[in-house]
């Protein structure tokens, strides 16, 4: 199993204890059984320019690459974005993917359309976050809305023909989002697919292959992430 | 792998399911007692649901009134989630829903169902909030019959529904009746502040149901709060109960304290 969206380090708004550390991760997916992580800095999610952050998660993972996946995080609306997406997509290994989180900027359009055009050629799959937190638990202070279905679907448009891994769609985005004929390249990471048969009928929806496995981890719980796909009783800490 | 000891998920609405199937499902999460409530929305006599059974826990889709069902709906619901206990009561047990702007009739079926039994407790939802003096015959009788009231609470961003109770609502029916045992639902909708709402009444126990399971929450709580007064729910079906599981079995707890919330506190506050 790979749990495709985890984050590391500090979460602002509530204390995670060591929850956020490679440590933890690894330990908790040798319990749970899960392969490989992809794991995102929290501090990109925040930062004007999550290069020092992106940095910092390579130096995390570096030694543990075999389970651990970096996935950066890029700001399409930052100054050198072009510069930035050029250093990550030269990396030798490549990432996996890199992680917009559209919803934390204001993207004028023509920025948005120029971003996306070359996101669309890097050769990057693309975790395009939808939110990270349920709406109705906000703290007042979080500046991260969730990206509404109308701005998922202009990235989506925007980002083709890149693989775009929608990260915390919940059951009614995804049903509204294939109502519109989802391009083939679009799949969903299940974290907030989370009623008792969220996850079948994400399956009969868009398809079995385009649903992946993810807990955003650890603002929520790998457990949690295990329990849905495995269907059954997990293991305590 | 350690297997799971007693496990009661205390909050559950009807799930669109068989009661073999809902059992079912349950177990193979190691959960093996479920408490049921109705939100009175399940069964319309004026208007069945297509294939014979009950609508959703959400109600039925032409429900405007869906927080604040009248009488004849509640009887109903009831009825029917006592028929759902009755056909495997050593697998499921339930809180009487009732509606506290229908005075006489929420007391007449406290009396009826958990006076005379089978159920345990009473279920309160949003059709006024647990300040409102609506809610003081119902919490009167509660304590007359020594039984729980699960009062629906949430402090949501961005605000509450009309009728919806917030933690410092139950902070204050709490204390206007001290004897009066009472479950705040929903820890994560709660969030820390609601939790310590919550804290300085002795009489108030926590449950876990609701949201997607967040990391932190359920640790904080039982440093605030106390163990003892926690209690492990999903909310299921509008939530997953594996998932729901995964707070519990994920957090940084001891093994005396895990099982305390799965089941003994449960067992000690409803006499079970």
């Amino acid at each position: 199993m790979i749990d495709h969206n985890v984050w590391l380090g500090a979460w602002p708004f509530r204390p995670l204890g060591d929850r956020g550390t490679v440590p933890f991760l690894l330990k908790t997916m040798d319990r749970l059984q899960i392969e490989k992580a992809w794991v995102s800095a929290l501090d990109g999610v925040f930062h004007r320019v999550p290069r020092s952050s992106n940095c910092w998660l390579a130096d995390q993972v570096a030694g543990h690459t075999e389970r651990l996946e970096a996935v950066p995080v890029l700001h399409p609306g930052q100054a050198n974005f072009s510069d930035e997406l050029g250093r990550i997509a030269g990396q030798t290994p490549r990432p996996a993917a890199i992680r917009l989180v559209p919803a934390m900027q204001e993207i004028p359009p023509a920025r948005m359309e120029s971003a996306g055009e070359e996101l669309s050629v890097c050769g990057l799959a693309i975790v395009l976050t939808v939110r990270l937190v349920d709406p109705r638990a906000r703290h007042p202070r979080l500046p991260i809305p969730e990206l509404s279905v109308a701005d998922t679907l202009r990235w989506l448009k925007i980002l083709r023909p890149a693989q775009v891994i929608l990260a915390g769609c919940n059951i009614n985005e995804l049903s509204s989002l294939d109502s519109i004929e989802l391009p083939e390249y679009v799949a969903f990471e299940s974290s907030f697919l989370d009623g008792p048969d969220s996850l079948d009928l994400a399956r009969q929806t868009v398809g079995k292959r385009r649903i992946l496995s993810g807990s955003n981890a650890p603002l929520n719980f790998q457990e949690a992430m295990v329990a849905k796909w495995r269907q059954g009783a997990i293991p305590p800490l | 792998m350690k297997p799971l000891p007693m496990v009661t998920d205390c909050h559950v609405h009807p799930p669109g399911c068989d009661v073999a199937t809902m059992i079912a499902r349950a177990e193979a999460f190691g959960i093996t007692r479920q408490c049921l409530f109705a939100l009175g929305n399940e069964i319309d006599p004026q208007f069945p649901a297509p294939d014979g059974g009950h609508w959703s826990s959400i109600g039925a889709p032409h429900h405007t009134d869906a927080w604040n069902p009248p009488p004849e709906r509640i009887t109903a619901s009831n009825e029917f989630v006592q028929s759902l206990v009755q056909q495997a009561p050593d697998r499921l047990c339930a809180l009487c829903f009732v509606n506290p702007v229908h005075t006489d009739h929420a007391l007449a079926e406290i009396r009826a169902r958990v006076q005379q039994g089978p159920m345990l407790g009473i279920k309160l939802w949003i059709s006024c909030k647990a300040n409102d003096p609506l809610v003081e015959p119902i919490a009167e009788l509660a304590v007359e019959l020594d039984v729980p009231i699960l009062q629906h609470c949430w402090n949501k961003f961005g605000g509450n529904m009309p009728g919806e109770s917030c933690t410092a609502d139950v902070a204050e029916l709490a204390g206007k009746f001290p004897r009066l045992k009472i479950i705040a639902p929903h820890l994560s909708g709660q969030h820390e502040d609601g939790v310590l709402d919550l804290a300085p009444h002795p009489n108030i126990w926590i449950d876990t149901s609701g949201m997607l399971p967040d990391a932190g929450i359920l640790e904080f709580a039982v440093e605030a709060v106390g163990v003892n007064r926690i209690l492990f729910g999903s909310d299921l079906p509008m939530r997953h109960q594996g998932s729901a599981l995964a707070r519990i079995q994920g957090s940084a707890l001891r093994d005396r304290d895990r099982r305390a919330i799965l089941h003994d506190n449960f067992s000690r506050l409803f006499n079970q």
